[in-house]
């Protein structure tokens, strides 16, 4: 049987449906920005524009696409792999490879890019470069605590569970069931059911993995009965978000 | 924004109007030095997807701009099933002449409340580590994600340090005033010469003296994360280039380098 090449190509609009369907393939392993057709077109035009795109082929299957930009700014011509994704480790070190030669051959100055996983081990001779800061606030506690918690592990783990958290000035009631989460906004506490209190700020925390929901208990910034401590810490330990996050420089606005 | 908001002092806050676009790009480039072109502008917003005329806050003075947030709303996945509506906000810029009135915090807070009516359950933002608005975003509830460094390779060391050093010196005031004065002062890496009170925007003074700072390409790794570090880990870096001998100091007018070792603590404490 003859070995399955990987081809390194440019791409051509007919790739854009496998593109989007390597991004459904491939789910994040941290919080990702959407990447539905909207964003994939904008994105491949945004570096068509300004510089190419790429895709990795195997076995007729499109398995990886880099998005190349250049840009010049106060004398600085700069190349950024804007978006870097890939089904395996594998594939990306060709991928990266022909973006680097892309840049190179239009005489930049420094080429930037951010991995979709930890590949550090890949891209040994790369310096690490910490551009800027990303923060986040907890805007609406509803949209965030379904979204949050409306997972299988969650459903499967707090079936028939229903809690009501208390962040900052709202009050959420969320409904846990083997199909889905409801979440209702209440004017007031519900008598008898488990209540937690917590600011937006440390919700955040906890969930992003900065302050543990024990340590949050003991310093009463998370509040809840006697009875439901260890059901209250177990559903934070599920619920929290895997870190750090990959977050492509396409996103970085 | 269904009308416009009056603000402090009578500005008026209200949502992009089609037609504005070179105004804006131009208030941009103002306030940040060097922004970018109209084609940058129109792809971060008109062009992004779902874009509304919402999506950019504008304070205004009397028909004339003096204040500019984008907002970006996006959704983001939290796990393969679920996700959340986000704003991120960029592009945030005072009219110099408007800094320190309160205005940029009464932008933030607006927008932000504003982000929220139209569903945003999280806020994004990104900054330089220590920067003004990082400090005040902290303050109201923001806390810092964790993410990986970005990986960089470079390839003329000297053009990534002059543009290090333009961006460092339009961002801080105190640095380039400092810098200005200091006419003897260069900066050499490779084969290029910068006279450093030029950069800071001062006319060039041939008086023969030289204190000349010459730096190795192999110093660059330490010198990368100059931009995104605080002050104390810049002062820290310059230190560790010099023990390191990946920096060294030569001239031809002791007298010009004990006066620039006086205006050094000046740039040093300006950092």
């Amino acid at each position: 049987m003859p070995r399955s090449e990987l081809v390194i190509r440019e791409y051509n609009k007919a790739d854009l449906p496998a593109i989007l369907k390597l991004y459904e393939r491939c789910p994040a392993e941290t919080p990702r920005f959407a990447r539905d057709k909207d964003f994939v077109s904008y994105f491949i035009n945004k570096a068509s524009a300004e510089g190419n795109v790429f895709v990795a082929v195997k076995n007729g299957k499109v398995v990886g696409v880099a998005m190349v930009s250049i840009t010049v700014e106060e004398e600085l011509t700069q190349g950024s792999i804007i978006e870097l994704q890939a089904q395996d480790t594998q594939t990306l070190p060709g991928l990266v490879k022909t973006a680097v030669d892309y840049c190179t051959q239009r005489d930049v100055d420094m080429i930037l890019m951010a991995p979709p996983f930890d590949t550090r081990k890949v891209f040994k001779n790369w310096l690490m470069l910490q551009t800027g800061v990303m923060t986040v606030r907890l805007e609406a506690p509803l949209p965030f605590l379904k979204a949050l918690l409306d997972t299988p592990r969650i459903r499967n783990s707090f079936a028939g569970r229903s809690i009501v958290f208390q962040v900052d000035k709202e009050i959420i009631e969320v409904k846990i069931t083997s199909k889905g989460v409801e979440t209702i906004q209440r004017d007031t506490l519900v008598k008898g059911a488990i209540n937690v209190a917590l600011p937006s700020r440390v919700l955040l925390q906890i969930v992003c993995g900065k302050l543990s929901p024990l340590k949050a208990l003991l310093t009463l910034k998370l509040r809840t009965r006697l009875t439901a401590i260890s059901l209250v810490l177990k559903l934070f330990e599920t619920a929290r978000l895997p870190q750090p996050w990959f977050i492509p420089l396409a996103d970085g606005l | 924004m269904t009308s416009n908001k009056t603000l402090m002092k009578n500005f008026t806050l209200r949502s992009y109007k089609s037609g504005e676009e070179a105004n804006i790009v131009n208030f941009l480039n103002l306030c940040y030095g060097f922004w970018g072109k109209r084609d940058k502008w129109q792809r971060l917003y008109p062009e992004y997807p779902n874009f509304n005329d919402n999506d950019i806050v504008i304070i205004e003075d009397k028909g004339e701009i003096i204040g500019h947030r984008g907002l970006h709303f996006r959704n983001l996945a939290l796990s393969r099933e679920s996700s959340v509506v986000t704003v991120s906000s960029g592009d945030t810029a005072i009219h110099p002449h408007h800094r320190g009135s309160g205005l940029d915090r009464e932008l933030h807070d607006t927008a932000l409340q504003m982000a929220k009516t139209r569903g945003a359950g999280m806020a994004f933002a990104w900054h330089l580590k220590g920067s003004a608005s990082y400090k005040r975003n902290i303050r109201s509830g923001f806390i810092e994600i964790r993410q990986p460094p970005v990986y960089a390779q470079i390839i003329k060391p000297e053009k990534v340090m002059k543009a290090g050093l333009l961006h460092l010196i339009h961002r801080k005031g105190k640095l380039r005033e400092a810098l200005a004065e200091s006419k003897e002062l260069y900066l050499t890496m490779g084969n290029i010469r910068l006279s450093l009170a030029e950069l800071a925007g001062a006319k060039r003074e041939d008086s023969g003296k030289i204190v000349e700072v010459i730096i190795n390409k192999d110093a660059l790794p330490l010198l990368v994360n100059f931009r995104s570090w605080g002050r104390w880990q810049r002062i820290g870096s310059l230190i560790r280039l010099l023990i390191t001998g990946k920096a060294r100091v030569r001239t031809n007018a002791p007298g010009a380098l004990a006066k620039l070792g006086i205006r050094g603590l000046k740039v040093l404490a300006s950092l």
